[in-house]
């Protein structure tokens, strides 16, 4: 079994970057799991996340403590992030423009900085679980047209188009990252 | 109450049928007699019968069930409803 | 057969929906909103054929239930702790009436102090309306026990409630799958009512009765909450012929039959618990896993069946027995295995309480430290 976590602030869409990767995960005959974390919802508080994926059924109920992969959104919130537990021989993929020194194996994904490139902004807000959704998704093994048609399921039209083309830019830019 | 077996007894079910609180005429003390002529028919005794005991059709009282409450002869109209001390 | 990856609240009304519903009234409450909002969009888009009553609060959406259920409607509501417990008088009137109705209740914790997660104190504290409790542990039985809760209810005549853990169940994303309307239509078919409101045949309903006809009512109550086991058997294995899905009946086991040692719990610490029996026999412990399934009727003669002479059991409460000394189903375990209770152990471990993290790890903790087992 898989065991991803998430960790971002709320209204950045963590929820929909879990849900997307295991609607992506199903396409591939995996079961699947997503739990948002147990919260009052505010935006702007810290909130996580999980995502199971295995190719039995799922038992477990309880909270997520030794996740294969962290993904986290924002690099204020890493460090809390790790104390929260990850598996000793984890991995994690952090939303940030520059390398930064880290005890477990860290890939940098300047997600926001693809967001604003690529026009996914609304307000002020930039929609950066959309290119990690295709970094994520490259990182475990997830061919890029399942999440393409998870994507197009979600958001019809033109709307799932374009959520699929900047997903594709983040699952490439890990693809680079991993050569 | 009658119980009717349409349904199995586990139904708390009743059904309005005359007489089903049981012989109410005998709690009477005092007994409305309609005067015939005074009378004009209005109705408000059959309206105003809490037990239902007055005929519409010819204002018959049905003294088996009458309490003898006195509300039609307080609400008639022309004074047409005594009272009668039961002996 | 539709494959459905949605969240728990979601797949309630989903079922709601498959059951052929007429009527819901119900008014929302963490965690269980968003099953009131899914099942209001599905009326309001048409895709769900049912009157949706918005009401102003639980007591007036059990009473609209009652109601419904008066006119040989197919009703639902769904609810939460302190939503439940404001029901509580309506809850005895729709047994007492014997209707047929079907509730969701997400279980979470009860005031004071406010909170928002899971715990078993709501349902339980409700264990002696006559209502029937089922409790799942997954998705796939959250909707599979929706359909079966119908099944029985017009059946025995006795209301359902069917209990999903809060968040762990009710927001979580499983995969459910669900079977053709077809089949589920041949499952759900419309049982001959009993009595129902009819204005050409005026009747009163359940109105003043002394204590010559009172403890009749009550005792064919007691005793068909009783038998409504026989009802809730026949349910899980017509399902499993027409559906092939299986989440047990008035209980599951799981790795039971060499076991000496066994947890008893209910609701989805029953899922994770299935990895402690694992763990647990990975360390040469011989134990197994019972989920009661069926906390009323409350299946006494399942568990005596599967516990054998000299057992030990580890029951796994969410909640406490507030003035007993322990959780309520340990208590209930223990007097209905009192007749053999010399042959069997029973110890009792309180866990999860407002939705605290149970993993499998502490469960098979719980175990081995209560029968000093070395590892």
């Amino acid at each position: 079994m898989l065991e991803i976590r998430f960790h971002g602030y709320g209204g950045e869409g963590i929820v929909t970057l879990a849900e997307m990767l295991a609607s992506a995960a199903i396409k591939t005959g995996s079961q699947v799991q997503s739990l948002p974390s147990f919260g009052v919802e505010r935006r702007g508080a810290p909130v996580k996340a999980l995502l199971r994926i295995s190719d039995q059924e799922i038992y477990i109920r309880s909270e997520c403590r030794q996740p294969d992969i962290l993904v986290v959104l924002n690099q204020k919130l890493l460090a809390s992030a790790i104390e929260q537990g990850i598996k000793e021989n984890g991995r994690i993929i952090l939303n940030h423009h520059q390398p930064l020194d880290c005890s477990y194996p860290l890939t940098c994904i300047d997600a926001t900085k693809i967001a604003i490139d690529e026009n996914l902004v609304i307000g002020r807000v930039p929609f950066i679980n959309i290119p990690l959704m295709g970094a994520v998704a490259f990182e475990i093994d997830v061919p890029f047209e399942k999440l393409e048609q998870a994507i197009c399921e979600k958001w019809t039209g033109n709307t799932g188009m374009r959520n699929a083309e900047v997903a594709n830019i983040g699952y490439k830019t890990m693809q680079e990252r991993r050569k | 109450m009658e119980q009717r077996n349409d349904f199995p007894s586990k139904y708390p079910v009743s059904y309005p049928v005359i007489g089903a609180g049981g012989d109410t005429g005998s709690w009477r003390m005092f007994r409305p007699e309609i005067d015939k002529d005074k009378c004009i028919k209005c109705l408000f005794c059959w309206i105003y019968c809490p037990d239902g005991v007055i005929d519409r059709d010819n204002l018959q009282i049905n003294y088996d069930f009458c309490k003898g409450c006195g509300i039609c002869a307080k609400e008639c109209p022309r004074n047409a409803i005594n009272m009668i001390r039961e002996e | 057969m539709k494959k459905l990856f949605d969240t728990g609240c979601h797949v309630v009304a989903q079922a709601v929906k498959c059951a052929d519903v007429d009527m819901v009234a119900a008014y929302p409450i963490t965690p269980q909103t968003s099953v009131v909002e899914e099942i209001a969009a599905l009326t309001e888009s048409g895709e769900m054929n049912c009157r949706f009553l918005p009401v102003e609060g639980e007591h007036s959406a059990m009473a609209a239930c009652v109601a419904a259920a008066a006119v040989g409607a197919r009703a639902f509501t769904a609810t939460s702790s302190q939503g439940l417990l404001y029901m509580h008088e309506v809850l005895h009137m729709a047994s007492g009436c014997r209707f047929p109705l079907v509730m969701v209740n997400v279980n979470r914790a009860v005031f004071a102090p406010w909170t928002l997660w899971a715990d078993h104190s709501d349902s339980l504290s409700q264990r002696d309306t006559g209502w029937l409790q089922l409790y799942c542990c997954s998705l796939q039985e959250v909707f599979n026990t929706i359909l079966q809760a119908y099944y029985i209810a017009e059946r025995v005549r006795i209301p359902v409630m069917v209990n999903m853990d809060g968040f762990i169940l009710s927001h979580c994303r499983m995969i459910v799958n669900m079977p053709d309307q077809e089949i589920i239509d041949k499952f759900l078919q419309r049982q001959p009512n009993g009595w129902i409101a009819n204005p050409a045949n005026p009747s009163a309903y359940a109105c003043v009765t002394g204590a010559d006809l009172y403890p009749g009512f009550r005792e064919e109550l007691f005793n068909d909450t009783k038998n409504a086991d026989k009802i809730i058997v026949e349910a899980a294995s017509v399902y499993r012929d027409l559906t092939g899905f299986w989440d047990g009946d008035l209980i599951d086991t799981y790795r039971c039959d060499d076991a000496d040692t066994f947890i008893v719990t209910i609701g989805s610490m029953a899922a994770e618990a299935r990895l402690s029996i694992d763990l647990l026999r990975e360390q040469g412990v011989k134990t197994g896993l019972i989920k009661i399934r069926s906390f009323r009727p409350f299946p006494a003669a399942a568990l005596s069946a599967v516990l054998p002479d000299g057992a030990r059991v580890m029951v796994l409460d969410r909640n406490y027995g507030l003035g007993t000394e322990g959780g309520i189903v340990f208590s209930e375990l223990k007097a209905s295995l009192f007749n053999r209770a010399a042959k069997i152990e029973i110890a009792n471990q309180i866990m999860g309480i407002g939705g605290s993290d149970v993993n499998y790890q502490m469960m098979a903790d719980a175990v081995t430290s209560a029968w000093d087992i070395r590892r």
